[in-house]
């Protein structure tokens, strides 16, 4: 049976997601495995999240559909970035994010972020959408396009709910 | 006495450029000094998000088979180090970066940098693992990008330039036409897999032997990736997404 990575890639790229960025996540380990084995894709590891806007966006000026997958804490590194760069030049960037510090969380130190990182994100007018179950992921596959539609970064959070649901 | 201003150093390159070059330019006055010299659809300048032009031309190099040039500082590099690192293990050969190294913040007030201390960006970038480094003074960059431009890369020039600069404008070009403009002169990378980029709204070579569809002579595309969207998506229907607003 394809588990809860496979099929959220699966749906990435049926919707035409092409060029992959990320930092990692305990939650994202599969996720990053299959990037890694994909030959069907661009990917390359960045050193910090802010970076990640940054080649994503350059990516995106060269016809690609990026996406960075990366864990919640990085959008508090990446915060001028999306606004000087991201939203002033309307970038489509989909950002897949594991979300941290919710109930489940074993981490304290992960609280704060977690819980600051949906305002924040509202504050500078990024979309956000979660997803709680495994069966979102055509869902969240659909938010490759609609960045498109969209023409600026969208986040799609992805709780310890959904990563259990195997 | 170093007298070789980041303008002589700009003004030295871009005779350099070929047709099809791409250009990321840092914010502020490198930007200002660049579209004073010489403006093309093909540079991009960053007008925000001081650190990331190395970062962008990495992207784009990975998406295109154009040579990309980034045209950065040493305030910038030093906001962003970890950029080295990644170029030196993901950046492919048509990559150039250079770093015009005058040690101060010249947009904000001449501030001094750490370059100006002890800090030297080309050991910097050799110790990332970049293997083509060039540390050189200003009225070496002629020889030097014309030789790293014929090379296969990723290539790193840390050129040192003095302070200052003329008195110019900010660009008068909004971020969207840099954006739509440069990026119709932009050509897919050969062999590229994924979506068909037919559909990416004739943004292909803009040889001006007429782009399907996209545009009149004199035109740019507007939100090249309208036309991405198939036929079935026009109802911007998206059902089982909540937003959390």
């Amino acid at each position: 049976m394809e588990t809860t990575s496979q099929s959220l890639m699966q749906a990435l790229k049926k919707h035409g997601a092409n060029f992959f960025v990320s930092v990692p996540c305990k939650l994202l380990a599969e996720l990053i495995v299959l990037l890694q084995r994909d030959s069907d894709i661009t990917y390359l590891p960045v050193a910090r999240e802010e970076e990640g806007v940054g080649v994503c966006t350059g990516a995106y000026l060269s016809g690609r559909r990026p996406v960075m997958v990366m864990q919640n804490t990085g959008i508090g590194n990446s915060v001028a970035a999306l606004c000087s760069l991201a939203l002033y030049y309307q970038i489509p960037l989909l950002m897949i994010i594991s979300h941290r510090g919710m109930p489940g969380e074993k981490i304290g130190a992960q609280v704060p972020m977690g819980n600051a990182v949906k305002p924040i994100l509202d504050l500078i007018g990024v979309p956000t959408f979660t997803f709680s179950h495994r069966s979102d992921t055509q869902t969240v596959g659909q938010l490759v396009e609609y960045a498109q539609i969209a023409q600026r970064p969208v986040a799609a959070f992805l709780d310890f709910h959904f990563w259990q649901g195997r | 006495m170093n007298t070789t201003q980041r303008y002589d150093i700009l003004k030295a390159l871009v005779p350099i450029f070929d047709d099809d070059t791409l250009v990321i330019c840092n914010l502020g006055f490198p930007a200002q000094e660049l579209f004073s010299i010489q403006d093309s659809e093909r540079f991009f300048y960053m007008l925000g998000s001081m650190g990331l032009a190395s970062s962008i031309g990495l992207g784009l190099s990975l998406g295109t088979q154009q040579k990309v040039v980034v045209l950065d500082g040493d305030g910038s590099v030093l906001m962003n180090l970890g950029t080295l690192t990644t170029i030196a293990n993901h950046a492919p050969a048509n990559f150039i970066l250079v770093i015009i190294d005058n040690s101060s913040y010249g947009s904000t007030g001449d501030q001094p940098t750490h370059t100006a201390g002890v800090t030297d960006l080309a050991e910097v970038s050799r110790g990332a693992g970049i293997s083509s480094v060039f540390h050189i003074k200003g009225e070496e960059i002629q020889d030097t990008f014309q030789r790293c431009y014929h090379l296969s890369g990723p290539h790193v020039i840390v050129v040192q330039a003095a302070v200052g600069g003329p008195k110019l404008s900010p660009i008068p070009l909004s971020s969207l036409s840099i954006r739509d403009r440069f990026m119709s002169r932009v050509s897919l990378a050969c062999g590229q897999k994924g979506e068909s980029h037919a559909t990416r709204g004739g943004a292909g070579d803009w040889s001006g032997d007429g782009v399907a569809g996209a545009r009149d002579s004199g035109h740019y595309a507007i939100r090249p990736d309208l036309t991405a969207i198939d036929a079935k998506q026009e109802s911007h229907e998206t059902p089982g997404i909540k937003s959390d607003r």
